[in-house]
């Protein structure tokens, strides 16, 4: 008797978890993702908890360049609240596509591979790239060609950009560290397990600042070289390849923001002002086809 | 399926290469907790005033407490704090060594406790010093009895391996991670990863249970 | 102790739930597939033998950090299904520990003594009563020293869930690491001694359920089964 009522309980419990258990893949049921936002007034976006691109602060508020620009954006479409997944960076776009969310704002650089696999806003800022050092650069490694030459070991964030600049300027495979976050570039440079970190100067800026203790400093910024030519970069949001009326929508109200001046406004507390606003020559075409 | 047999292929270099290190790691942390866990084992049976329950307490711990937690603790905390810079294989290393030799020194401590009593009792009765009761009477006979256990140990820890992804090593898990992060097709490289511990882990657990037998009948 | 304490323990304790959660969903899965696995592996059909034997060495075989990823990242891209965290780690831990347990399921069933086999023979009793109500209990009982160490090997490997944002305590400590740096050694220790706290719980559960399986057997607990 005993042994049947704990069976029956075993089994009720176990398919009321097992139902529970699977979310399908649809997160918003078949519904055009905008009108599906619109209607749950909330926009669901996917951040890497890496500053000051996007992150939760102390208090625990999504925030970020990205977030707080994607807050004025869906806010002018009548989405007036957040919802953020954190995941590593090189999850995002695999989360974006599993539709875990409907927006990478993260501060991704649009490049030809990532576009194959989804969808990039019009282009949303760029940045320089620099070098994270110990202090006083011993070594005076200033570019991505000096540490090829000095044959130092640096670290790059897991499917970032910055691998493929290095590579680019002749640095070894065996020179690469690749690490899951930026404080762990940062812990490595300043633990010395490697010379360098290479990220944009926006976020070494933000971290050194994060981290007034650590012996650290920032190279100043400059733009990488490829094949002889500087590469053109440029950050933006993404979007799953079918939700092209989202992405439509928000790339009107993300150009309003350029225009007005009002993304300088939102962006400058997190280390961004005038220079950071991509060129006007610089089309998402031109970089998922570079 | 949407199996792509040209990914499949051209990942797999990158994923050998990443199998090598794991089997590297694998090794090297073998010898490490085979030779720390006799330490291990002959501190506690020595019954020294402050070492011996220290080290008790200590193996304890490290047993019953998250492996990938030593490894932070190791590469984050106590390197730094002593000023060494020692690379994620090597710290991976250490950390795999220190805590399997946890398990290796009840393995030891086991082997040791069947040996016959009387052959304790001969080797004093024979007036033989105390360290030659150990290499020539007792270890002779409670290793090989526990050869079978050590190795499955090994193997255990061979699939530990991949926890030193969070440090950085570049394993064979790491390595499909990267490929699944810059192709983003996860099912290739994943399943192959799986299927390469297999291709190791199968062989070697048939090995194990041979010795097992043959050890069995001695 | 530092100030930042006051926001290291809170924070550190929030993973406390999916940890717990995992353990015990976990350790629910590894009974259930442990002895499904190990009752098949001595079962008079050949193919039900096979089948369960396959799910052993597959999942004993390979690595479960592996089997982790396998479920949480491949599984979507194949099926369409995503699994929420928290269950694709339960599954993992389940699925993998039960395998383990199933080893011991089948050696404790064929450790028990043939005469108890021969008397339910003897007895007439059918071949589902005789697994059920004699050669089981039995079995159960011999089990639970084996499975205290299986438990407390479960209960490490859900440190494994900060692999797939799980939110757990070792996660939750890794969020800490950026903000809080200079207090790495709190952050630690208080993982550590909140697993330890676990992994006593599981022992002292296990010893209470030991005594009370050798009592209803009529006999003093039993030895601990293999070295």
């Amino acid at each position: 008797m005993l042994r049947r009522t704990a069976l029956t309980t075993a089994a009720v419990l176990g398919g009321a978890m097992a139902l529970s258990a699977c979310e399908s893949t649809g997160g918003s049921g078949g519904k055009d993702a905008l009108q599906a936002a619109k209607d749950a007034k909330v926009i669901r976006i996917g951040i890497a908890n890496e500053a000051p691109y996007g992150f939760a602060d102390s208090s625990g508020r999504t925030t970020g360049e990205a977030p707080e620009v994607a807050r004025a954006a869906f806010t002018e479409l009548g989405i007036s609240a957040l919802q953020a997944s954190v995941v590593p960076f090189d999850q995002l776009i695999p989360a974006l596509t599993a539709k875990q969310f409907d927006v990478v704002a993260a501060g991704m650089n649009i490049t030809a591979k990532r576009c194959q696999a989804a969808d990039f806003s019009a282009p949303d800022y760029s940045a320089l790239t620099a070098l994270l050092v110990p202090k006083g650069n011993p070594q005076g490694v200033l570019k991505l060609e000096d540490v090829a030459a000095k044959k130092v070991k640096v670290a790059v964030l897991s499917a970032a950009v910055e691998k493929g600049y290095l590579t680019g300027a002749g640095v070894a495979e065996d020179q690469i560290q690749t690490l899951d976050t930026q404080d762990n570039m940062l812990r490595a440079v300043a633990d010395g397990r490697v010379y360098a970190a290479a990220l944009t100067d926006i976020s070494l800026k933000w971290l050194v600042k994060q981290n007034p203790g650590a012996a650290v400093e920032v190279t100043p910024g400059f733009i990488p070289m490829a094949d002889g030519k500087p590469v053109i970069s440029a950050g933006g949001f993404v979007f799953r390849k079918e939700d092209d009326t989202l992405r439509v929508a928000f790339d009107a109200e993300l150009k309003k923001l350029h225009d007005s001046g009002e993304w300088v406004k939102i962006a400058s507390p997190f280390g961004f002002d005038e220079s950071n606003l991509p060129k006007p020559d610089v089309t998402t075409e031109k970089l998922c086809t570079a | 399926m949407d199996w792509d047999w040209d990914s499949a292929a051209a990942s797999l270099p990158l994923l050998l290469e990443g199998l090598l290190v794991t089997v590297e790691l694998t090794l090297l942390g073998s010898v490490l907790a085979y030779a720390l866990g006799i330490v291990f084992a002959l501190l506690r049976r020595a019954r020294i005033p402050v070492l011996s329950p220290v080290t008790a307490g200590v193996v304890e711990f490290i047993r019953s407490t998250p492996l990938l937690i030593q490894i932070f603790v190791l590469y984050y905390l106590i390197e730094p704090a002593i000023g060494l810079k020692l690379s994620g294989f090597v710290t991976g290393v250490i950390a795999l060594g220190v805590h399997y030799a946890c398990y290796t020194a009840d393995v030891y401590r086991a082997g040791i406790e069947a040996v016959p009593a009387g052959q304790w009792e001969a080797a004093v009765a024979l007036n033989l010093p105390r360290r030659r009761v150990w290499t020539g009477v007792v270890l002779p006979q409670a290793i090989p009895r526990v050869v079978p256990a050590l190795g499955n140990y090994t193997i255990s820890m061979f699939k530990e391996v991949p926890l030193l992804l969070a440090i950085g090593v570049l394993d064979v898990l790491n390595r499909a991670k990267q490929v699944g992060a810059e192709t983003f097709r996860v099912i290739e490289p994943y399943t192959l990863a799986g299927l390469l511990f297999l291709v190791v882990s199968l062989p070697a657990s048939i090995l194990v249970r041979k010795v097992e037998r043959r050890v069995g009948q001695l | 102790m530092p100030d930042s304490y006051g926001t290291i323990l809170p924070s550190v304790l929030q993973g406390l739930t999916t940890t717990v959660s995992a353990a015990a969903g976990g350790i629910a899965l590894t009974i259930v597939l442990a002895f499904a696995a190990g009752l098949a592996m001595v079962s008079p059909s050949r193919v039900v033998r096979v089948i369960s034997r396959v799910y052993v060495e597959v999942f004993r075989g390979t690595s479960e950090v592996v089997q982790l990823f396998w479920l949480y990242f491949v599984l979507p891209a194949l099926v369409g299904f995503k699994l929420v965290p928290l269950f694709a780690g339960i599954l993992v831990l389940g699925l993998n520990h039960g395998a383990y347990g199933a080893e011991i399921v089948r050696g404790a069933v064929n450790s028990i003594p043939r005469a108890q086999y021969e008397g339910a023979v003897a007895l007439n009793l059918s071949p589902a009563q005789r697994m059920w109500r004699v050669l089981l209990p039995q079995a159960v009982v011999d089990t639970l020293p084996p499975f205290t160490n299986l438990f407390i090997q479960l209960l490490k490997s859900t440190a494994l869930l900060s692999f797939i944002s799980a939110g757990d305590i070792t996660e939750h400590g890794e969020l800490l690491r950026p903000v809080f740096g200079r207090d790495i050694v709190w952050i630690y220790g208080t993982e550590l001694v909140l697993y330890l706290l676990l992994a006593l719980v599981i022992k002292y559960g296990m010893r209470v359920l030991e005594h009370a399986g050798a009592r209803r057997l009529g006999r003093r607990p039993a030895r601990i089964a293999g070295v």
